[in-house]
């Protein structure tokens, strides 16, 4: 500065409304903001956004019945659980579609039948996991351009993924299909027998196809009008969604259930097992069984560094410029929760990502480093947070 | 791994979708006479902060999301003298042919009314997302849609030469403008027109849904501009 006060020329200071400087400088905007003890958001640093959330309301199956096996009908409609979640100016909608699966794979329990001792042993690491099951979600965030996913997309797709499966929510169990059997009967009407009773379980027993089958989930999560980081509020959307899914119940048909086709193919005889067409049925659901204790929700934190030289309070006092400064007693990390908007986004490289259950067990756990200095202090206070936040977000979504 | 789509986790592709049996539908025509009522919707506009303009319709049965990105500047070399429209339409419910279709459709409509010669080299995108429930045909929901991207349109500050709108009546969509005394887009799902009367009453029965349709745009709009000027 002295240097240039020196020369002919001279420099008038330019002031920017606040929203542009925002972007032209959105460093300089934050710590400013943070001097003042607020963010650019006016949230204060440990505030996180309001959290609207709705379940159900795209499923169409809202006349719910407490009695949770029996539920009313969800009408043939292909989405079988939703979530509408609004989180400041961010939307998200969770649709949970379903598909069915044979299962060719063996599960353990049929595994301990076979000889093969060292094969159970090499699968047996893996075993734990694979008792576990996971959604195959797909994130889309609208942000007004065409074409292939955006890295962000994948990513956030894929950590949710690999999220659920390794949180142990959905066992493979809850997600096996107990096909039902329709009978008609000799006056032509037509009954759906389940396995519900005694009786029932008998006949379909009887009947029952050899071949087994599970549910596959699928998440269609919608972003709109993104303004920070969505992995936590993809999460949560996904949470509230998947304890909102009605399962339709399946059935096939008796004359299905031990169909053989004599095929004859280039001179020989074979038999084909006829593919089996299960059917759901519109009017019967069962509520996805979630393994309850392991229901969580994510936060998101950022850590900064105050700068010194951006406090106002300091740049009034200190206009001095060879008044001496105490760099280290300066530096200070502040925690913010809930990173949103721009500034914040782009500013804040040091980050943690908490998933905690309402009772205090953690789901899961990331730091990034990014520069600033995350002390234990910091990583405790993350931790209190984010058990609070995951059990209010949790009574929101009872209350639906 | 799928090997369709690697950038996407979309499960194992041996995976079928469910199927439900079909369901006998319990008398069409009173299903029709339900829907051709036009039922008043809930508008609401500014709802998201990373496009231009958005509009949100919705009744019970429908919920129509439509978000403007523009007047923002092409990728294409070449000079054009008028604004370039384009429209996405995304619905799980309808294949995407037919939204495509409705897309271009759509595309044409927004250009005879839109003034294209105030944003040279530029384009304006129009995102619309249905989050419905299948009752009706894809022409049952142009008349929300349309609404919904003309709010949107509003919202984003582009310069419209009128509020069109658009009715629906016996399969026929018809978009008018210019207090019903022009037609600006014919869309029909399906059926035969069987002679010049009865289109000329389906004709009759839009132009009268299109001014309610106006009314309720132009109220909204009014109402929110009072608020603005109190706030």
């Amino acid at each position: 500065m002295a240097d240039i006060k020196e020369s002919t020329v001279e420099v008038h200071p330019v002031s920017f409304p606040t929203d542009i400087l925002a972007r032209i400088s959105p460093d300089l905007s934050l710590q400013r903001h943070l001097s003042l003890g607020f963010r650019p958001s006016s949230r204060g640093f440990e505030e996180f956004r309001d959290v609207i959330i709705n379940t159900g309301d795209l499923t169409h199956n809202t006349q719910s019945d407490d009695s949770a096996v029996k539920t009313p009908s969800n009408d043939g409609k292909q989405v079988l659980g939703s979530c509408v979640l609004k989180q400041g100016d961010v939307f998200v909608i969770t649709q949970i579609t379903g598909g069915i699966i044979e299962d060719i794979t063996l599960s353990t329990n049929d595994m301990e039948m076979e000889e093969d001792t060292e094969l159970l042993e090499i699968t047996e690491e893996h075993s734990d996991i694979t008792k576990y099951s996971s959604v195959y979600p797909v994130v889309e965030i609208n942000r007004g351009r065409m074409g292939a996913c955006t890295d962000e997309e994948m990513t956030t797709s894929q950590r949710l993924y690999d999220s659920l499966l390794h949180s142990h929510i959905l066992t493979q169990n809850a997600l096996r299909v107990e096909p039902g059997v329709r009978i008609t009967n000799e006056d032509d009407s037509v009954n759906i027998i389940y396995p519900d009773s005694e009786k029932n379980k008998e006949i379909t027993s009887l009947l029952k196809p050899k071949k087994k089958w599970s549910y596959v989930l699928y998440a269609k999560i919608e972003v709109f009008g993104r303004t920070g980081p969505v992995y936590d509020m993809c999460w949560n959307s996904l949470m509230a969604a998947l304890q909102s899914v009605k399962l339709p119940r399946t059935f096939i048909d008796e004359r299905a259930t031990d169909l053989k086709m004599t095929v004859r193919a280039r001179g020989r005889n074979a038999v084909v097992m006829e593919t089996y067409n299960l059917l759901c049925d519109p009017n019967e659901s069962t509520n996805l069984q979630l393994r309850e204790n392991c229901i969580s929700y994510a936060s998101s934190y950022g850590a900064i560094n105050l700068d010194p030289e951006a406090d106002i309070a300091n740049l009034e006092e200190t206009d001095d410029v060879d008044a001496p400064m105490d760099e280290e007693l300066e530096t200070k990390t502040v925690l913010l929760a809930d990173i949103d908007g721009e500034a914040e986004e782009t500013c804040i490289k040091s980050t943690i990502s908490i998933t905690a259950c309402p009772n205090g067990r953690f789901k899961q756990f990331s730091v990034v480093g990014g520069g600033a200095k995350i002390t234990k202090e910091l990583l405790m206070r993350s931790i209190t947070l984010s058990k609070q936040r995951s059990s209010d977000i949790s009574l929101k979504v009872q209350k639906v | 791994m799928n090997v369709q789509d690697r950038r996407r986790i979309l499960g194992p592709i041996e995976a079928r979708p469910l199927a439900f049996p079909e369901v006998k539908s319990n008398s069409k025509e009173e299903t029709a006479v339900v829907l051709s009522e036009f039922q008043a919707p809930s508008i609401q506009t500014t709802l998201l902060k990373n496009c231009n303009g958005s509009c949100i319709i919705e009744n019970d049965k429908t919920s129509i999301l439509s978000s403007i990105y523009g007047p923002r500047s092409t990728r294409s070399n070449l000079f054009e003298a008028r604004c370039l429209i384009n429209v996405t339409i995304k619905s799980t419910i309808f294949p995407t042919s037919e939204l495509k279709e409705l897309g271009s459709f759509l595309i044409n409509v927004l250009e005879s009314f839109v003034c294209l010669e105030l944003y040279p080299k530029a384009g304006i995108d129009v995102f619309v997302n249905l989050n419905i429930e299948k009752v009706c045909d894809l022409s049952w929901y142009i008349p929300y849609i349309m609404m919904s991207i003309v709010l949107g349109l509003v919202d984003a500050g582009i310069e419209i030469s009128d509020l069109p709108g658009c009715g629906f009546n016996d399969n026929n969509a018809i978009c008018f403008t210019k207090n019903g005394s022009e037609v600006i887009g014919i869309w029909r799902d399906k059926g035969d027109i069987e002679n010049e009367s009865s289109f000329g009453d389906s004709l009759d029965a839009c132009k009268e849904q299109y001014l309610q349709i106006k009314g309720l745009m132009a109220n909204y709009l009014l109402s929110k501009l009072d608020n603005d000027k109190t706030k």
